[in-house]
Protein backbone atom coordinates (compact mmCIF):
# COMPACT_ATOMS: atom_id res chain seq x y z
CA UNK A 1 0.00 0.00 0.00
CA UNK A 2 2.54 2.46 0.71
CA UNK A 3 4.73 2.05 -2.32
CA UNK A 4 1.51 3.20 -4.64
CA UNK A 5 1.31 6.65 -2.25
CA UNK A 6 3.65 10.05 -2.35
CA UNK A 7 2.99 9.88 1.61
CA UNK A 8 5.20 13.87 2.00
CA UNK A 9 4.14 15.11 -1.42
CA UNK A 10 3.14 18.81 -0.28
CA UNK A 11 3.42 20.25 -3.72
CA UNK A 12 2.20 19.16 -6.96
CA UNK A 13 2.81 21.10 -10.64
CA UNK A 14 1.71 18.81 -13.80
CA UNK A 15 2.09 21.42 -16.97
CA UNK A 16 0.22 19.57 -19.97
CA UNK A 17 1.50 21.56 -22.75
CA UNK A 18 2.33 20.35 -26.63
CA UNK A 19 5.08 21.65 -27.90
CA UNK A 20 3.57 21.40 -31.78
CA UNK A 21 0.15 21.73 -33.58
CA UNK A 22 -0.97 18.44 -32.41
CA UNK A 23 -4.44 17.87 -31.54
CA UNK A 24 -3.63 14.50 -30.53
CA UNK A 25 -1.60 14.75 -27.95
CA UNK A 26 -4.06 15.01 -25.25
CA UNK A 27 -7.23 14.59 -27.46
CA UNK A 28 -7.96 11.30 -25.91
CA UNK A 29 -6.67 12.26 -22.30
CA UNK A 30 -9.16 11.87 -19.23
CA UNK A 31 -8.17 14.72 -17.16
CA UNK A 32 -10.18 13.43 -14.53
CA UNK A 33 -7.73 10.15 -13.99
CA UNK A 34 -5.07 13.12 -12.48
CA UNK A 35 -7.42 12.42 -9.12
CA UNK A 36 -5.07 9.30 -8.37
CA UNK A 37 -2.29 11.80 -8.02
CA UNK A 38 -4.96 13.44 -5.11
CA UNK A 39 -5.75 10.51 -3.46
CA UNK A 40 -2.13 9.14 -3.50
CA UNK A 41 -1.12 12.31 -1.66
CA UNK A 42 -2.69 12.54 1.52
CA UNK A 43 -0.88 15.73 2.28
CA UNK A 44 -0.91 17.64 -0.66
CA UNK A 45 -1.19 21.52 0.04
CA UNK A 46 -0.55 22.50 -3.65
CA UNK A 47 -1.75 21.41 -6.84
CA UNK A 48 -1.25 23.22 -9.72
CA UNK A 49 -2.49 21.87 -13.37
CA UNK A 50 -1.39 24.07 -16.74
CA UNK A 51 -2.83 23.32 -19.56
CA UNK A 52 -1.74 25.20 -22.49
CA UNK A 53 -3.39 24.11 -26.23
CA UNK A 54 -2.64 25.90 -29.56
CA UNK A 55 -5.15 28.73 -31.01
CA UNK A 56 -6.02 25.71 -33.64
CA UNK A 57 -8.76 24.92 -30.99
CA UNK A 58 -10.50 28.49 -30.64
CA UNK A 59 -12.53 28.18 -33.23
CA UNK A 60 -13.85 24.89 -32.37
CA UNK B 1 44.85 50.56 -0.61
CA UNK B 2 46.40 48.01 -3.30
CA UNK B 3 44.12 45.69 -2.28
CA UNK B 4 40.96 48.07 -3.06
CA UNK B 5 42.17 48.90 -6.63
CA UNK B 6 42.50 45.52 -7.11
CA UNK B 7 39.09 44.56 -6.01
CA UNK B 8 37.80 47.61 -8.51
CA UNK B 9 39.19 45.99 -11.20
CA UNK B 10 37.66 42.75 -10.69
CA UNK B 11 34.48 44.01 -10.88
CA UNK B 12 35.35 46.27 -13.95
CA UNK B 13 34.72 44.68 -17.66
CA UNK B 14 38.18 43.32 -18.71
CA UNK B 15 38.06 45.71 -21.19
CA UNK B 16 37.99 48.64 -19.07
CA UNK B 17 40.25 46.91 -16.61
CA UNK B 18 42.99 46.51 -19.36
CA UNK B 19 42.88 50.40 -20.40
CA UNK B 20 43.01 51.79 -17.01
CA UNK B 21 46.78 51.30 -17.26
CA UNK B 22 46.35 53.91 -19.82
CA UNK B 23 45.46 56.54 -16.86
CA UNK B 24 48.02 55.89 -14.71
CA UNK B 25 50.77 53.52 -14.31
CA UNK B 26 49.34 52.67 -10.83
CA UNK B 27 46.64 50.39 -12.15
CA UNK B 28 48.54 48.46 -14.16
CA UNK B 29 49.46 46.27 -11.68
CA UNK B 30 45.85 46.00 -10.59
CA UNK B 31 45.00 44.74 -14.23
CA UNK B 32 48.31 42.42 -13.99
CA UNK B 33 46.84 40.46 -10.58
CA UNK B 34 43.61 40.92 -11.83
CA UNK B 35 41.26 37.40 -10.66
CA UNK B 36 38.72 37.26 -12.94
CA UNK B 37 39.38 36.89 -16.91
CA UNK B 38 37.00 36.21 -19.48
CA UNK B 39 37.81 35.65 -22.70
CA UNK B 40 34.43 36.09 -25.52
CA UNK B 41 34.61 37.72 -28.69
CA UNK B 42 32.20 40.94 -26.37
CA UNK B 43 34.91 41.50 -24.22
CA UNK B 44 37.78 40.99 -26.40
CA UNK B 45 35.97 43.79 -28.54
CA UNK B 46 35.31 42.09 -31.54
CA UNK B 47 31.32 42.04 -31.32
CA UNK B 48 30.44 45.60 -32.22
CA UNK B 49 33.47 46.01 -34.73
CA UNK B 50 32.83 45.16 -38.50
CA UNK B 51 35.80 42.29 -38.87
CA UNK B 52 35.65 39.86 -41.23
CA UNK B 53 35.46 35.75 -40.08
CA UNK B 54 39.11 35.42 -40.89
CA UNK B 55 40.34 38.60 -39.11
CA UNK B 56 38.08 37.72 -35.98
CA UNK B 57 39.88 34.74 -35.61
CA UNK B 58 43.34 36.33 -35.92
CA UNK B 59 41.98 39.30 -33.73
CA UNK B 60 40.83 36.92 -30.89
CA UNK B 61 43.87 34.94 -30.84
CA UNK B 62 46.73 37.85 -30.77
CA UNK B 63 44.77 39.58 -28.15
CA UNK B 64 44.61 36.57 -25.69
CA UNK B 65 47.98 36.22 -26.54
CA UNK B 66 49.10 39.92 -25.84
CA UNK B 67 46.97 39.53 -22.77
CA UNK B 68 49.33 36.35 -21.66
CA UNK B 69 52.34 37.96 -22.77
CA UNK B 70 51.52 41.28 -20.77
CA UNK B 71 50.37 39.11 -17.28
CA UNK B 72 51.22 35.50 -16.14
CA UNK B 73 48.51 33.36 -15.08
CA UNK B 74 49.68 33.60 -11.86
CA UNK B 75 46.51 35.01 -9.38
CA UNK B 76 43.55 34.30 -11.97
CA UNK B 77 40.67 32.97 -9.75
CA UNK B 78 38.42 32.79 -12.46
CA UNK B 79 38.80 31.79 -16.46
CA UNK B 80 36.01 31.48 -18.97
CA UNK B 81 37.32 31.15 -22.49
CA UNK B 82 34.34 30.82 -25.22
CA UNK B 83 35.54 30.14 -28.96
CA UNK B 84 32.21 30.60 -31.22
CA UNK B 85 31.62 28.22 -33.64
CA UNK B 86 32.90 30.23 -36.43
CA UNK B 87 36.33 31.20 -34.89
CA UNK B 88 38.92 28.73 -36.04
CA UNK B 89 41.32 29.02 -33.25
CA UNK B 90 43.78 26.29 -33.19
CA UNK B 91 43.39 23.72 -30.61
CA UNK B 92 47.17 23.73 -29.71
CA UNK B 93 46.99 27.55 -29.14
CA UNK B 94 43.70 27.06 -26.83
CA UNK B 95 45.93 24.57 -25.14
CA UNK B 96 48.68 27.05 -24.25
CA UNK B 97 46.37 29.42 -22.98
CA UNK B 98 44.84 26.67 -20.90
CA UNK B 99 48.59 25.62 -19.74
CA UNK B 100 49.23 29.52 -18.36
CA UNK B 101 45.79 30.05 -17.14
CA UNK B 102 45.22 27.37 -15.01
CA UNK B 103 47.27 27.61 -12.36
CA UNK B 104 47.21 26.44 -8.64
CA UNK B 105 44.86 28.80 -6.49
CA UNK B 106 42.32 28.52 -9.77
CA UNK B 107 38.76 28.24 -8.45
CA UNK B 108 36.15 28.68 -11.47
CA UNK B 109 37.05 27.20 -15.05
CA UNK B 110 34.29 27.57 -17.87
CA UNK B 111 35.83 26.26 -21.27
CA UNK B 112 33.69 26.51 -25.07
CA UNK B 113 36.33 25.20 -26.70
CA UNK B 114 36.79 25.39 -30.51
CA UNK B 115 34.77 23.40 -32.77
CA UNK B 116 34.29 22.28 -35.86
CA UNK B 117 30.63 22.07 -37.27
CA UNK B 118 29.47 21.24 -33.99
CA UNK B 119 31.18 18.16 -33.73
CA UNK B 120 33.02 17.93 -30.05
CA UNK B 121 36.52 16.64 -31.58
CA UNK B 122 38.20 18.58 -28.97
CA UNK B 123 39.65 16.37 -26.71
CA UNK B 124 40.39 18.08 -23.07
CA UNK B 125 43.86 17.74 -21.60
CA UNK B 126 43.58 15.95 -18.33
CA UNK B 127 47.10 16.81 -17.80
CA UNK B 128 46.64 20.51 -17.57
CA UNK B 129 45.42 19.36 -13.89
CA UNK B 130 48.01 17.47 -13.22
CA UNK B 131 50.51 18.96 -10.52
CA UNK B 132 47.93 20.34 -8.33
CA UNK B 133 46.19 22.89 -10.97
CA UNK B 134 43.12 21.22 -10.92
CA UNK B 135 42.91 20.66 -7.17
CA UNK B 136 41.57 24.45 -6.31
CA UNK B 137 38.46 24.43 -8.91
CA UNK B 138 35.37 24.67 -7.66
CA UNK B 139 32.85 25.15 -10.55
CA UNK B 140 34.06 23.46 -13.64
CA UNK B 141 31.84 24.04 -16.69
CA UNK B 142 33.37 22.03 -20.02
CA UNK B 143 31.63 22.43 -23.02
CA UNK B 144 31.48 20.36 -26.60
CA UNK B 145 34.82 18.53 -26.13
CA UNK B 146 36.04 14.66 -25.45
CA UNK B 147 37.30 14.42 -21.58
CA UNK B 148 38.74 10.91 -20.93
CA UNK B 149 39.97 11.16 -17.10
CA UNK B 150 41.42 7.57 -16.29
CA UNK B 151 40.91 5.41 -13.24
CA UNK B 152 42.98 7.34 -9.93
CA UNK B 153 42.36 10.30 -11.52
CA UNK B 154 42.20 12.71 -8.21
CA UNK B 155 42.99 16.28 -9.55
CA UNK B 156 39.89 17.82 -8.94
CA UNK B 157 40.02 17.51 -4.85
CA UNK B 158 37.93 20.68 -4.34
CA UNK B 159 35.30 20.72 -6.81
CA UNK B 160 31.68 21.63 -5.75
CA UNK B 161 29.95 22.04 -9.09
CA UNK B 162 30.62 19.99 -11.94
CA UNK B 163 28.78 20.87 -15.44
CA UNK B 164 29.07 19.00 -18.59
CA UNK B 165 27.44 19.90 -21.93
CA UNK B 166 27.93 17.75 -25.22
CA UNK B 167 30.59 16.50 -23.61
CA UNK B 168 32.35 12.80 -24.93
CA UNK B 169 32.87 11.27 -21.45
CA UNK B 170 31.74 7.36 -20.36
CA UNK B 171 30.25 6.52 -16.90
CA UNK B 172 32.99 4.49 -16.02
CA UNK B 173 35.27 7.92 -16.60
CA UNK B 174 32.52 10.01 -14.97
CA UNK B 175 32.93 8.29 -11.84
CA UNK B 176 36.74 8.44 -12.07
CA UNK B 177 36.51 12.42 -12.28
CA UNK B 178 34.16 12.94 -9.78
CA UNK B 179 34.48 9.39 -7.27
CA UNK B 180 37.44 11.88 -5.02
CA UNK B 181 35.92 15.15 -5.19
CA UNK B 182 34.57 15.02 -2.00
CA UNK B 183 32.61 18.05 -2.00
CA UNK B 184 30.73 17.95 -4.96
CA UNK B 185 27.30 19.59 -4.18
CA UNK B 186 25.79 20.00 -7.89
CA UNK B 187 25.85 17.72 -10.79
CA UNK B 188 24.53 19.07 -14.16
CA UNK B 189 24.87 16.19 -17.51
CA UNK B 190 23.61 17.71 -20.79
CA UNK B 191 23.62 15.82 -24.02
CA UNK B 192 26.41 13.43 -22.76
CA UNK B 193 25.88 10.90 -24.89
CA UNK B 194 28.48 8.23 -24.42
CA UNK B 195 26.84 7.80 -20.84
CA UNK B 196 24.84 4.35 -20.43
CA UNK B 197 25.00 4.31 -17.29
CA UNK B 198 25.78 6.63 -13.97
CA UNK B 199 26.57 5.67 -11.05
CA UNK B 200 27.45 8.18 -7.94
CA UNK B 201 29.14 6.57 -4.74
CA UNK B 202 27.91 7.20 -1.41
CA UNK B 203 30.65 9.53 -0.30
CA UNK B 204 29.60 12.37 -2.35
CA UNK B 205 28.04 13.10 0.55
CA UNK B 206 27.46 16.70 -0.04
CA UNK B 207 25.57 16.07 -3.03
CA UNK B 208 22.51 17.42 -3.19
CA UNK B 209 21.74 18.30 -6.54
CA UNK B 210 21.54 16.55 -9.90
CA UNK B 211 20.58 17.66 -13.55
CA UNK B 212 20.31 15.06 -16.45
CA UNK B 213 19.27 16.34 -19.47
CA UNK B 214 19.05 14.90 -22.93
CA UNK B 215 21.75 11.99 -22.72
CA UNK B 216 19.83 9.64 -25.07
CA UNK B 217 21.98 6.58 -24.16
CA UNK B 218 21.36 6.64 -21.06
CA UNK B 219 19.80 3.93 -19.39
CA UNK B 220 20.65 3.45 -15.63
CA UNK B 221 20.96 5.87 -13.32
CA UNK B 222 22.26 4.74 -9.72
CA UNK B 223 23.49 6.94 -6.85
CA UNK B 224 24.17 6.04 -3.02
CA UNK B 225 25.10 9.36 -2.13
CA UNK B 226 23.06 9.88 0.63
CA UNK B 227 21.92 13.72 0.83
CA UNK B 228 21.03 14.13 -2.88
CA UNK B 229 17.08 15.86 -2.78
CA UNK B 230 16.80 17.88 -5.84
CA UNK B 231 16.67 15.62 -9.32
CA UNK B 232 15.86 17.26 -12.49
CA UNK B 233 15.51 14.78 -15.27
CA UNK B 234 14.99 15.79 -18.64
CA UNK B 235 15.73 12.30 -20.81
CA UNK B 236 13.33 9.47 -21.64
CA UNK B 237 12.50 7.07 -18.58
CA UNK B 238 15.60 5.40 -17.00
CA UNK B 239 15.93 2.56 -14.35
CA UNK B 240 16.49 5.26 -11.26
CA UNK B 241 17.64 3.23 -8.54
CA UNK B 242 17.74 5.61 -5.43
CA UNK B 243 18.68 2.97 -2.61
CA UNK B 244 16.12 2.81 0.44
CA UNK B 245 17.56 5.56 2.53
CA UNK B 246 17.17 7.89 -0.97
CA UNK B 247 16.49 11.21 0.90
CA UNK B 248 15.11 12.97 -2.80
CA UNK B 249 12.40 15.64 -2.09
CA UNK B 250 12.28 17.54 -4.91
CA UNK B 251 11.74 15.92 -8.79
CA UNK B 252 10.90 17.35 -11.78
CA UNK B 253 10.54 15.53 -14.74
CA UNK B 254 10.23 15.87 -18.28
CA UNK B 255 10.13 12.89 -21.23
CA UNK B 256 12.38 14.11 -24.62
CA UNK B 257 10.63 11.40 -26.82
CA UNK B 258 8.85 9.04 -24.24
CA UNK B 259 4.87 9.96 -23.97
CA UNK B 260 2.87 9.29 -20.91
CA UNK B 261 5.37 11.13 -18.05
CA UNK B 262 2.34 11.62 -15.82
CA UNK B 263 1.29 7.65 -16.15
CA UNK B 264 4.92 7.13 -15.62
CA UNK B 265 5.02 9.44 -12.30
CA UNK B 266 1.65 8.12 -10.72
CA UNK B 267 2.32 4.43 -11.61
CA UNK B 268 6.45 4.42 -10.78
CA UNK B 269 7.55 7.07 -8.78
CA UNK B 270 5.93 6.33 -5.34
CA UNK B 271 7.94 3.39 -4.68
CA UNK B 272 11.59 4.95 -6.41
CA UNK B 273 11.52 8.41 -4.56
CA UNK B 274 9.44 7.52 -1.39
CA UNK B 275 9.96 10.50 0.66
CA UNK B 276 8.94 12.88 -1.97
CA UNK B 277 7.89 16.41 -1.41
CA UNK B 278 7.70 18.58 -4.12
CA UNK B 279 7.13 17.40 -8.10
CA UNK B 280 7.25 18.90 -10.88
CA UNK B 281 5.91 16.85 -14.12
CA UNK B 282 5.96 18.29 -17.73
CA UNK B 283 3.97 16.26 -20.29
CA UNK B 284 3.71 16.71 -24.01
CA UNK B 285 1.64 13.93 -24.95
CA UNK B 286 -0.62 11.78 -22.62
CA UNK B 287 -1.78 8.53 -24.42
CA UNK B 288 -3.66 5.25 -23.35
CA UNK B 289 -2.90 2.38 -24.91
Amino acid sequence: MVANKFLHLKYLDISLADDDVDETAFGAYDYLSLVSFLDASPVLDTFILSVSYCSYYEDI
Amino acid sequence: MQDIWCHIHSLMPLRDSARSPCVSSNFLCSWRCRPKLTFTEETLGLKQNAYRKSDRTKKFTSRVDHILKNRSGVGVKSLKIAIDDHLNVDTCHFNSWLQNFITPGIEEVILFPPSTKNKPDYNFPCSLLFDGRGNSIRYLYLNDCAFRPLVGFNCLRSLTKLRLNHVLVTGEELECLISRSFGLEQLELCSCMEIICLKIPFWLDRLSSLTVSSCDKLQVIESRAPNLSTIELYIDPVQLLLGESSRVKNLDLEFIREVNCVSYAINKLPSIVPHLEILTLHSGREVYS
